[in-house]
């Protein structure tokens, strides 16, 4: 099924991709770049609409803003957010047979923290005239929170009580890298969409005393790596010509 | 239109990269048991060295109980290779009784001892499987059969022998 599925996305990012060249070539006529001028036009500010919708929900809450600048083909990205998410540890619902006895246990788990990104997105549609982008890049990953965990265990033996736990890691550090891919489309004048497909991996934990880290914000479960993560992704695009050319016209104004 | 069609094509890559999510399998290997082998020692008088050999012992009887609870087990006439003994999770230190009667019928009752310690740490495997605690750095601290045991794994996990006995 999964298969399946990579095929579509693969056949509908190139058919996409190839749409914005067909585009670009009927419509306009691309001026010739003579020299690559390292010279940022705009600052990019979008929001994960994913983690917005999820925030609904009792057991995550989350944000996340991502910042990007052209410099020719390259974006210099920057991501910051927020994660929290509360989770049920109750097995009950697991089957256990004599051949596959489950311990059984219940508890929760919270953590609470924030995460930053940064790193570099190359453009692949760097002919269109609308600057839209079929990318990947590469992003290295920070993350700071805060985890706690209750838990029961029942014994095996009916002779002894339940085993009880409530610990917690106060100040936890990790980091991580990513490879990423995505689209970004202008939809209506500074207006953009896109999605951005992370693959997560190399996570890595500091200053988890009290049990093994479970669950980092802007990477997730760190017991899987690699781990996937996706945007999709609102953003508003702030143009440096028309950002000068409005303060020009305000200063002769008043001049 | 082309908005409209723009719009869509971002949703429907982001519907369908969502499907290749999984949930990881639930292995657990958790175990609140220290098993332990019995093994039965031979002497090779021409080499006059010691070998561990593979049999069953058959104990006309054995009964296990710890300190405090009544016994674990009460065991007649059944061929034992291994047994499994609970541990008490919210201790950690567990002292085993075993009374045993040995080969033959007419055997006395032997009484020995074995005192364990161990540490435990927590780990949260899923969300669906859950948080567990596991006991590891398993130790003999006190026991009757003087040095003829043998620590193999140090770890509580389930299919794992812990201790070998030998007779």
């Amino acid at each position: 099924m999964c298969r399946f599925f990579s095929s579509a996305l693969l056949v509908l990012v190139i058919t996409a991709a190839y749409c914005q060249q067909q585009d670009s070539a009927v419509s306009v006529k691309p001026k010739r770049i003579d020299t690559v001028k390292y010279i940022p036009t705009g600052l990019r500010v979008g929001t994960d609409l994913i983690a917005l919708v999820r925030s609904r929900d009792n057991s995550f809450k989350g944000w996340e803003l991502a910042f990007d600048v052209d410099l020719a083909r390259y974006y210099l990205v920057v991501e910051y957010g927020y994660w929290s998410t509360r989770q049920s540890l109750d097995n009950f619902q697991l089957i256990a047979s004599t051949a596959n006895p489950v311990l059984r246990t219940y508890g929760v788990y919270n953590n609470e923290g924030y995460y930053f990104r940064f790193g570099t997105d190359i453009n692949f549609l760097l002919k269109d005239p609308e600057k839209n982008m079929f990318f990947l890049g590469l992003r290295y990953g920070i993350s700071n929170f805060a985890e706690n965990v209750a838990y029961v265990n029942q014994p095996s033996s009916p002779l002894f009580s339940p085993f009880a736990a409530n610990l917690a890691n106060g100040n936890v550090s990790g980091s991580w890298i990513e490879v990423t891919s995505g689209l970004r489309i202008k939809v209506y004048k500074a207006l953009w969409m896109g999605y951005t497909a992370r693959l997560k991996f190399a996570p890595s934990t500091s200053g988890a005393g009290n049990f093994e880290s479970y669950d980092m914000p802007g990477y997730g479960i760190i017991s899987e790596a690699p781990n996937w993560g996706f945007n999709y992704q609102l953003f508003w695009r702030f143009d440096w010509d028309k950002l000068i050319k409005g303060k020009k016209k305000r200063s002769t104004l008043t001049k | 239109m082309k908005v409209a069609a723009r719009f869509l094509l971002v949703l429907l890559v982001a519907v369908l990269s969502t499907s290749c999510f999984t949930q990881p399998d639930c292995v657990v290997t958790a175990s609140m048991e220290i098993k332990i082998d019995f093994k039965q020692n031979k002497l090779n008088s021409r080499s006059n060295t010691r070998s561990v050999v593979d049999t069953f012992l058959r104990f006309q009887s054995i009964k296990i109980s710890i300190a405090g609870k009544d016994s674990l087990f009460s065991l007649d006439t059944i061929p034992r290779s291994s047994l499994a003994l609970p541990i008490d999770p919210n201790q950690s230190t567990m002292k085993y009784t075993f009374v045993r009667r040995g080969r033959q019928a007419s055997s006395p009752l032997v009484t020995e001892s074995i005192t364990f310690t161990y540490s435990n740490e927590t780990r949260i495997i899923s969300a669906q499987c859950g948080a567990f605690v596991y006991f590891l750095n398993l130790n003999v601290t006190e026991s009757s059969y003087g040095s003829q045991f043998k620590i193999l794994n140090d770890r509580l996990l389930k299919n794992t022998t812990n201790v070998q006995i030998l007779f």
